[in-house]
């Protein structure tokens, strides 16, 4: 997807409707970042919940 | 029974002498559900030596579509009782040491203190945490497996590791269920992991292998993916 310079993870978060409680892992190209992360070209963003069941 | 017949299938994946040393091992499992159920499992087949087995509940209802201990037949019976005999039927060169108990500060020393790995089957975040305090205060690597619906994350925690942080963030903030509470749990994706974690514990135990430490993986079964997450 195509989206202004400048833009972070929490943006993505705001413009999908996510929950920010829901959001519990954030990765960009399989490393681990924060809500604060400006995207770059090409950055595959990875956004997770919580996991705890067993 | 010789151990060259027992475990014949597992050389030479498994060397010998590396079958002994699983022999001597011993590995504390925490929570006896979903996950734990097919971790026991495996551990007692694989053939490893004492086996310390923790969990206060008792089989009901709701356990049925996925614990592999869960019977008809054992519903109400306590989790820790009904795993000791199933690994008994599978492997009786293997200790057992069964606790019907929840793990907790005051009682873990007695349950985990001489454990060589720690195993996370628990189902809430919040009694994650407690775990892996009690794990790193006695330096024993723990491996973690948590599940909700068709996914599936797995990670190795060892004692210095910031582990559940970089996972979860703020222990007060996961005071409650994680997505599962809405996705459910699933047979199939409960005991993919638990192999997973069981895989884990082999290879902390023989020191072989890439392990998940510092990485979380991830997978959903809807898709088919599996990734390996890089943590720090």
């Amino acid at each position: 997807m195509t989206l202004p310079q400048g833009t972070c993870v929490m943006d993505l978060v705001t413009q999908f409707g996510i929950p920010e409680a829901d959001v519990k892992l954030i990765f960009i190209n399989g490393k681990r970042e924060l809500l604060s992360y400006v995207l770059k070209d090409n950055d595959r963003v990875g956004i997770f919940p919580p996991v705890g069941g067993g | 029974m010789p151990i060259t017949s027992r475990y014949a299938r597992n050389f030479e994946s498994i060397s010998l002498e590396e079958q002994e040393r699983l022999a001597g091992a011993r590995v504390c499992v925490v929570g006896l559900g979903g996950l734990g159920g097919g971790v026991v499992e495996m551990l007692a087949r694989i053939g490893v030596g004492t086996l310390d087995l923790v969990d206060g509940d008792c089989f009901d209802e709701t356990n049925l579509n996925r614990q592999l201990l869960s019977t008809e037949k054992d519903l109400g019976v306590p989790k820790a009782q009904v795993a000791r005999e199933r690994v008994s039927a599978i492997n009786s060169t293997v200790k057992v040491n069964a606790f019907d108990a929840f793990l907790g500060r005051d009682n873990a020393r007695e349950i985990m203190g001489e454990a060589q790995v720690v195993v996370d089957c628990l189902d809430s975040i919040s009694h994650r945490f407690l775990l892996q305090d009690l794990a790193q205060a006695r330096n024993i690597p723990l491996v973690s497996g948590a599940i909700a619906g068709t996914a599936g994350q797995v990670t190795v925690i060892f004692p210095d590791d910031l582990g559940f942080q970089l996972i979860y963030g703020n222990p007060d903030d996961n005071q409650g269920s994680g997505i599962e509470a809405q996705l459910g749990n699933l047979a199939h994706c409960a005991l993919l992991v638990a192999s997973l974690q069981s895989s884990e514990v082999v290879k902390v135990l023989l020191g072989r292998g890439e392990i998940l430490r510092n990485r979380l993986l991830i997978c959903d079964l809807l898709t088919n993916s599996f990734e390996v997450m890089q943590l720090v």
